[in-house]
Order: structure tokens, then C-alpha cells, then sequence
């Protein structure tokens, strides 16, 4: 059944649809060019095969989505693991996956090409291979180093320890462009979704591949730093209805220049909490869209759960809501808690644990480029230890409420890092808040509207944060630093705040 | 296309900043972050329709370094 489903978007006759439109950097590209751009990466897969040997995994590199899109699409259709690299990849990132072959898609307006990196000096089929990267020997290229059903890879944004591989099969993509709890009404019949997320971030799967399984158009959205102010130019001509942002990009826009979102009727927010206070500021700016939290683990393809905001919101946080359809939730009590551990001054420490089970949930971790981790059935169904505490609120909707482990030892007392960030989030005034600790100091950074000397927000933050812990120092800011996918950098802002430190102190 | 002076840049990094600077002020020194960043360039666009990239704040650092990198990629096109 999934196999004719597969098979199906892969050969299908969507790639000869009308309606299908891939638009990026001012140009349109009808299905049929996508089609064919994705038959020239096919050759070069083919003649890869012809010289060297079978592959399984292969690394499409490409600054054009459109690349990475075609090249997923042609290295589906011959059968292989496709993984979409958009620059940012390490060696580390590559270890995992030990990619077979890296293909290089350039595409310039109308034209492309297609190079085969590194060709030339890849050992032949005949001889044991053993080189980094390029894991060739007899045997390694079979289905059992990486299982069929699987095609792709998701990477973990690192935010826990180094980034993960994630083993996403085709039904978990299929499930996923099936999910109804996705869908938004398209205002020409046929839906158009802006693209912002990057070839290697599960939002791809959403804004792109989910998009064109449903007949629509991708329109691809210059990033926040280059022309944002194409956005709502794009938006009117194609009647974009839906894009996806991480909560970060949604606040710095709600921000700075509003209008460029104004004309999206969808607004989707994941990646990481969404905060109220983004909410409201982008009602006051006069932002009439409909914003859904989305939230799911990049182990369970792209998201599980999913709440859509009222016109008035009275709760303190944002819910993530409830299970998207195909996802069956779990909340268990946390081992700690069992012998009665709860803090009855922060009962959001007393959140249960969210286990996500079924489609969704992906297959498990890859190593080395093999299947290193399976994750576990539970009745049935492949289920994930999402590691992220809840709570239920009235209404039922799921709140989250900590992570397992962002219970950080300060000065020898357990104090949950992830519900003081809620608790002093949720104060008026401040927009965000982030604990960061390393082997000095557990310091709160808060992000405020106004900053610097804003004595009277200061004094209603010290003593919610001294109620957690008196050790840990409260710095007002008015701003995060962010990675590139969109998630706070809290590395750097801890070092920013290191280089202030040491700047005053002399 | 109208050309940006660095008058026109440390007016609206000041007004962003709320604080004085020079044209040869470094103005991610002075405070300046990425939404500071996307704030100014909102204020350039609206004043003179230009639609400037964010890499020439990131590249030119002063108002004087950013003011040539636009008259740069302008003189480019």
C-alpha cells in the first residue's frame, strides 16, 4: 500500500500536472521542468552506478531549493536515501549518513547542471573502498546498512548535544502529506505555500514536498536578511495561503517590518515555543492572519501537534494543543516524580513526559551509516520519548512545561530551567527568556521591548527567577542571537555576555 | 536608483538605536543586532523605496562603509 502511494508521487502524473509551480529567484518552473530537471540528476545517478557500483546514500548539494527538491525526487526514484545539503553540513553530519555519492545541482534562471563531486578519483566497484565519506566496499550499499523503506534524513537541530540523523521512511512522508490537521483553505482552490525553511530542516517537508503532493505551487521566499520585502509582492501575486516560520523569524518580523507577513492568510510557528507576547504585539501591529503553534520532535518527520490561536487569547501560554491526525499521545510520570519529588510551588515541574506513537514517528537514528538505533514499539506502534514535559490545560489542550532534561543542578538544588523560562515569559513586559549555564555561572537572560536600565521590569523578573533559584543571575536584553535555522543561539549569547562581563569588570 | 547617503544611514541607525553615533561608528559595537538591522533597512525603504540586502550592514559596519557598499552594488547593476 505505501509502495503503490510512493510509487505513485514518484512517477505519477502530477509531474505533468498544469497546475503544479515551483517559483524561485523570479523564476517559474512548471512540473514539467521539475520533471526534467529531476531526469538530468537521474543520469547522473546512472552513470555513477554504471562506473562505480551500486549506491544507497546520496548527497545532493545545491544553493537552489529547486535543486535539492529535484534531486531528492530523482534519487527516490532510484531507490537510494536522498540528503538534501545546503551548505551547512560538517563532517560530523556526513559521518552519519556516509554519503555514497555527493551530487552537485546548479541552477541558474532556466538552466542547470549537474556534476558528480569528486568523480574522477572514487574507487571502482572492483576494489574495497575505505575512505571517509565514501563507504563503497562489497556489501555496504545493500539494503541492509539502511533499510529500504527509508529515503531520507532528518537532522536535530543540536539544541540537546551534537545533531542526530533521523531516519525518515516513505511513510512517514506519506503520512505526513496525508495529515488533514495540516491543511488550510486555499484561497484559489489549490493551495500555494511560501518557503522558508532550508533543504536540511524538517520544515522542508511541510513547506515544499507536502505542498506539491497536494497539485500546489511553491513559492520560495528570500531570506529575512536578503529581500524580505519581496515577501509581500510574492505573497499578492501568487496568493500565497500558507507559510511556515520558526517563532524567532515571526517575532523579529512581527517587530520590524510587519507588512511583509500581512498578506499570508496561514501563518504556521514551530521550532520552538511560540510566545504569547509575539502574539500580541502582532495583533497590535494590526496582523489579522491565522497563527498556529505547530510542535512535534524532529523524530517524529516534521510535527504531532498542533493548536490554532483564538482571536483572544487569555491563557499565559501558548498550548502546542492537540495530536494531529495519525499521531497517538502517551503522557507518563517521570521516573523522579514517582516517590512524590514534585515541587508544589512550580507545579509545571510536575508535568508528565510526552511519548508521541504511530506514522509519524520516524525510524530511528542513523550512525556511521547504518541504522544504529531503532526506536521501540509500544502497542503497536513506533512510539518516541519526546523527552518534553506537559501539562493538560482546561480546555485539554496539551502546555508544555520543561524538558526532562533542562533540570539543571544550581548550586546543588534541581531547578527546571525550561519552567522558569515559561514562568518569567509569561510576565508583561518581557518577551522571551533563556537560562543558560556553563561552569561559572547559570545566568536568565530575558529579552524585553525596552531595555537596558528598566528598573521596574527588572524588579518584577529578579524575584520570580530567585524563587527558582537566589544563584542565578538575571540579565536584561533586547535581543537573541539566532542560529541559521532560527533557534536562540545560547551559546553566543552566553559568550556575549562573558565579553560585556570582563569589558566592565576592568 | 536613489542613491543612499551616510547621512540617511546614521539617521536611521540613530533613530533605531536611540542613541548618537558617527559616520565611523561600528554600529554592531554601538548595539546594533540582526533586528536592529532589518529595522533600518524597513526605515531606508520606506524613505526611498531602495530595498537594501542586509549583508552591506554586515559588510560595511560603519555608516560610511555601509553607504559605499550600496553605492557599490548600485555602480554593479
Amino acid at each position: 500500500m505505501t509502495d503503490d502511494a510512493w510509487n505513485a508521487l514518484l512517477h505519477g502524473g502530477l509531474w505533468r500536472s498544469p497546475r503544479m509551480l515551483w517559483v524561485e529567484d523570479d523564476t517559474e518552473y512548471s512540473a514539467r521542468r521539475v520533471d526534467d530537471l529531476a531526469s538530468a540528476v537521474e543520469a547522473a545517478i546512472a552513470a555513477a552506478v554504471r562506473a562505480d557500483g551500486p549506491v544507497r546514500v546520496i548527497r545532493i548539494r545545491s544553493d537552489a531549493k529547486l535543486g535539492c527538491f529535484a534531486g531528492q525526487l530523482a534519487a527516490w526514484r532510484a531507490g537510494c536515501v536522498a540528503v538534501a545539503d545546503d551548505g551547512g553540513f560538517g563532517p560530523e553530519e556526513l559521518d552519519h549518513v556516509r554519503p555514497d555519492l555527493a551530487l552537485t545541482v546548479t541552477v541558474t534562471g532556466d538552466s542547470w547542471s549537474v556534476a558528480a563531486e569528486g568523480a574522477a578519483d572514487r574507487p571502482s566497484a572492483g576494489r574495497a573502498a575505505n575512505r571517509p565519506g565514501t563507504d563503497r566496499a562489497a556489501g555496504r550499499t545493500s539494503t541492509d546498512r539502511i533499510p529500504a523503506e527509508v529515503v531520507a534524513v532528518n537532522f536535530t537541530s543540536g539544541s540537546t548535544g551534537s545533531r542526530k540523523a533521523v531516519a525518515v521512511t516513505r511513510g512517514n512522508l506519506l503520512a505526513l502529506f496525508a495529515c488533514r490537521g495540516l491543511d488550510v483553505p486555499a484561497a484559489t482552490g489549490r493551495l500555494t505555500s511560501g518557503s522558508f525553511a532550508r533543504p536540511a530542516y524538517d520544515g522542508w517537508w511541510f513547506d515544499t514536498w507536502r505542498t506539491v503532493a497536494a497539485d500546489g505551487t511553491v513559492v520560495c521566499l528570500p531570506g529575512v536578511n536578503e529581500d524580505v520585502f519581496a515577501w509581500p509582492d510574492l505573497a499578492r501575486t501568487y496568493g500565497i495561503d500558507r507559510v511556515l516560520l520558526p517563532a524567532a523569524v515571526v517575532a523579529t518580523l512581527v517587530a520590524a517590518v510587519p507588512e511583509a507577513i500581512a498578506g499570508i492568510p496561514w501563518l504556521f510557528s514551530g521550532g520552538e515555543q511560540f510566545q504569547v507576547s509575539t502574539y500580541r504585539r502582532a495583533r497590535q501591529a494590526g496582523l489579522r492572519n491565522h497563527f498556529v503553534n505547530l510542535y512535534g520532535p524532529t523524530e517524529a518527520t516534521f510535527a504531532t501537534h498542533r493548536y490554532e490561536l483564538p482571536e483572544v487569547l487569555t491563557t499565559p501560554l501558548i498550548p502546542i494543543g492537540r495530536p494531529l491526525d495519525g499521531c497517538r499521545q502517551t503522557l507518563r510520570t517521570p521516573e523522579g516524580d514517582r516517590n512524590g519529588h514534585g515541587d508544589a510551588d512550580h507545579p509545571s515541574t510536575a508535568g508528565r513526559e510526552l511519548v508521541v506513537a504511530g506514522p509519524l514517528v520516524c525510524l530511528g537514528y542513523l550512525a556511521a551509516g547504518t541504522l544504529a538505533h531503532r526506536f521501540a514499539e509500544e502497542d503497536g506502534e513506533r512510539a518516541y520519548h519526546t523527552g518534553d514535559l506537559v501539562s493538560v490545560d482546561d480546555a485539554g489542550d496539551l502546555v508544555f512545561a520543561g524538558r526532562l532534561d533542562s533540570r539543571i543542578k544550581v548550586n546543588g538544588t534541581r531547578v527546571d530551567a525550561a519552567a522558569l523560562e515559561q514562568e518569567v515569559a509569561a510576565l508583561p513586559g518581557v518577551l522571551d527568556c533563556r537560562v543558560v549555564q556553563d561552569a561559572e555561572s547559570t545566568v536568565a537572560f530575558v529579552r524585553t521591548a525596552a531595555p537596558g536600565a528598566d528598573t521596574a521590569l527588572a524588579s518584577l523578573v529578579e524575584p520570580v527567577v530567585k524563587g527558582f533559584s537566589p544563584a542565578i543571575r538575571v540579565r536584561l536584553t533586547d535581543s537573541f542571537p539566532t542560529k541559521s535555522g532560527g533557534k536562540v543561539d545560547t551559546r553566543l549569547l552566553m559568550a556575549r555576555h562573558r565579553a560585556t562581563e570582563e569589558g566592565g569588570e576592568r | 536608483m536613489t542613491d543612499i547617503s551616510t547621512a540617511m544611514i546614521i539617521a536611521c541607525v540613530q533613530k533605531v538605536l536611540n542613541k548618537d553615533i558617527t559616520e565611523e561608528t561600528d554600529i554592531f559595537a554601538a548595539g546594533v543586532d540582526s533586528l536592529a538591522v532589518l529595522r533600518c533597512r524597513a526605515l531606508l525603504k520606506q524613505q526611498t523605496g531602495v530595498r537594501v540586502p542586509g549583508h552591506v550592514f554586515f559588510g560595511g559596519r560603519t555608516p560610511a562603509g555601509i553607504a559605499e557598499l550600496i553605492g557599490a552594488e548600485n555602480a554593479g547593476r
